[in-house]
């Protein structure tokens, strides 16, 4: 399997070369792009060794995305939990939750600590691959109460929207797409647009669309043959279903859609970072809330670590670099009281963003995802 | 040495080889597709029943039937001047051909992304052109997917005709003419017949190896120009649904067997590698 965050770590470097040496002869260009390509396999090598670790302490070993998420995790949790403890963290990337589940069934745990993807966190906690926390090790009074949604079982991290965006070249003035009322209407706003290739939570936007308000209590259970019914207006409209992370930036950042339904820290990347010229519509986006935790695993070869380590994960402070890093949002409220308000207002759990969204119920989702993806895959063929 | 003891020791390495990191992952993979809680065909049935897989298995083939016949009609006019040109041309040319194989799958398709996308470059020059007044929707359809898959596999469609062109007796040529036959003729009745060996051949190839395609038709393709390998990866790393997974990957290694033995009955591939017709 390829490493999308890898590539995406090339490309950026190709860019930045690129655009540096606009202008440049022939020469000093080449020279320049040699330069570049000397020191990328060097980057690995010196990230790695900014921390002075000692080589005989106990290490702990995680797994998660490569690229800006990697460097996001080792400012925010490695390098403080290093500082307290002398110990090193082996980061596995890319992040596969199948390769997790196939350690478990083969009885061997390589993972102290694993912060599994939206769903696959109540997932993972289903198919037994956490143990219990030990509170003794953890200070809870450094979190606060909304981070135990899985009591002794997870502490809560981040928080991610998936949001509606929309070009703002094209929609300049007031009158732009507010809801997925205005994403399905086609007519009062033309364009290609784009969505997630997965069933959630495109049938909750389906069912927005089709008038019902972003409030878990009237959305779920979810009615899944009206959500589909409401699929099938736009299902013509849609240019591109997309997979990735990255391949969501590259449709905005190459304003190959008009409007998309994505993450909106990648949005926000490409928005601050990048130039794409589009706007994030936080009112009925698809919120994660609590849902993302962090857990230590079940067989873990280095338990007493994983539980130090469970102490950093939580904190206000940690938590608030991460938002800094990658904009997605802390679940410890006292991050703010360390964000400045140019970045807390680009976070999904900021309070006037997580008013507007809609709260995803996973519990829904949890038995019935297999199933609907296979539903979802068919429709999209026919 | 015995000649023969020497055969067995050559391929020992290589048989061992295959026999630990191929046949036994294979032989799992079968095994899984036939469990559950026990011997069962229940994967199968969900597999045949379900609809997606099946409908997700014709776009497969159809798909690369259009890529091997891109590949075929661009490649046998470069293998052909690969095979007739002098040996300064033929090393340029072949550098040309293998350029782009040593680009990994990714760049290649993300190019594809820029050629063909909206703002893309052949819409712009479209535009700019006054050719039409609105981009065309040339990306995510099943022609870019096409289009970005035989130039994927063209180098290897281009190289397999290359080395069965490479073994037709020139002299057999020379003979055609010196009886007055002219260049086109001896093309024709010489030349194209000797040729067809190799095209068997690299179509085989070129089709098998489309079968299992998942990076281009995933990063070009629309809705309805889904691959079987894209479904597998679903099925497998997001449902985690292993013996559905194993099922479907098994029907697909079962239909490409197929399709060499069925082939290898009518056109005798072996010769393509140099065994007797």
């Amino acid at each position: 399997m390829w490493n999308d965050d890898e590539i995406e770590r090339g490309l950026h470097a190709l860019g930045a070369v690129l655009r540096e040496t606009r202008g440049l002869g022939r020469r000093a260009f080449l020279t320049r792009l040699g330069q570049a390509a000397a020191t990328a396999p060097l980057l690995g090598v010196l990230t790695g060794s900014v921390q002075r670790v000692d080589a005989d302490a106990p290490s702990i070993a995680t797994m998660g995305w490569g690229g800006a998420w990697k460097d996001a995790c080792q400012k925010a949790y490695f390098d403080p939990f290093t500082k307290k403890t002398g110990m090193a963290v082996k980061y596995v990337a890319p992040y596969e939750f199948a390769k997790v589940r196939a350690m478990q069934e083969a009885g061997r745990m390589e993972l102290d600590v694993l912060e599994p993807g939206s769903v696959d966190t109540p997932r993972a906690l289903k198919l037994g691959m956490a143990q219990k926390l030990d509170w003794s090790v953890i200070d809870k009074s450094a979190l606060t109460p909304n981070q135990f949604k899985y009591g002794d079982w997870g502490i809560s991290s981040i928080t991610l929207s998936t949001c509606l965006v929309y070009n703002k070249k094209k929609w300049p003035g007031d009158n732009h797409p507010k809801s997925w009322a205005d994403f399905w209407d086609v007519k009062k706003f033309p364009g290609p647009r784009a969505l997630q290739r997965r069933v959630y939570p495109n049938l909750e936007y389906a069912l927005m669309a089709d008038g019902i308000p972003a409030d878990p209590k009237k959305l779920y259970p979810i009615d899944v043959d009206r959500a589909f019914r409401s699929l099938d207006r736009i299902k013509p409209h849609i240019t591109v279903w997309h997979t990735t992370g990255s391949q969501q930036q590259q449709l905005i950042q190459d304003q190959e859609v008009d409007l998309i339904a994505m993450w909106n820290g990648r949005a926000t990347d490409s928005i601050t970072n990048n130039g794409a010229p589009y706007q994030i519509v936080w009112n009925q986006a698809a919120y994660n809330g609590e849902i993302e935790a962090w857990i230590v695993m079940k067989g873990a070869p280095n338990p007493k670590a994983a539980m130090k380590f469970m102490d950093v994960v939580g904190r206000a402070e940690p938590q608030a670099t991460f938002a800094r890093a990658l904009f997605y949002g802390p679940t410890n409220q006292k991050a703010y009281d360390f964000l400045e308000k140019k970045v807390a207002q680009e976070l999904p759990s900021y309070p006037p963003n997580a008013q507007v969204s809609l709260l995803m119920n996973y519990d829904w989702w949890l038995d019935r995802i297999d199933p609907l993806t296979v539903q979802f895959e068919k429709w999209l063929q026919s | 040495m015995r000649p023969r003891a020497l055969a067995w020791l050559l391929l020992g390495p290589v048989a061992v080889w295959n026999l630990v990191f191929f046949m036994l992952p294979v032989a799992v993979m079968v095994g899984r597709s036939f469990d559950a809680h026990g011997l069962s065909l229940v994967h199968y049935r969900n597999l045949f029943t379900t609809g997606l897989y099946v409908s997700v298995m014709l776009t497969t083939f159809e798909t690369s039937v259009l890529v091997t016949a891109g590949c075929l009609l661009l490649g046998y006019p470069v293998a052909y001047l690969l095979a007739t040109s002098g040996p300064r041309a033929r090393t340029v040319m072949l550098v040309l051909v293998l350029l782009p194989y040593w680009l990994d799958y990714i760049v290649r398709s993300y190019s594809w992304m820029v050629l063909l996308g909206r703002m893309g470059l052949v819409n712009r020059a479209l535009i700019d052109l006054g050719v039409v007044p609105e981009p065309l929707p040339i990306l995510y359809t099943r022609w870019s997917v096409t289009v970005g898959m035989i130039q994927i596999l063209l180098p290897l469609t281009v190289l397999t005709l290359y080395s069965a062109m490479l073994r037709i007796d020139q002299g057999l040529l020379h003979a055609a003419a010196a009886h007055g036959a002219s260049p086109s003729a001896s093309f024709r009745r010489v030349f194209f017949p000797l040729s067809l060996p190799g095209v068997y051949g690299a179509c085989l190839l070129t089709f098998v190896t489309s079968l299992g395609f998942y990076i281009t038709p995933a990063l070009l393709g629309g809705r309805k120009d889904t691959m079987i390998s894209q479904l597998i990866v679903t099925v497998s790393t997001d449902m985690l649904d292993w013996s559905l997974a194993s099922a479907v990957s098994v029907v697909l290694l079962v239909v490409s067997l197929l399709i060499v033995v069925v082939y290898n009955r009518f056109f005798s591939i072996d010769r393509l590698w140099g065994g007797s017709a």
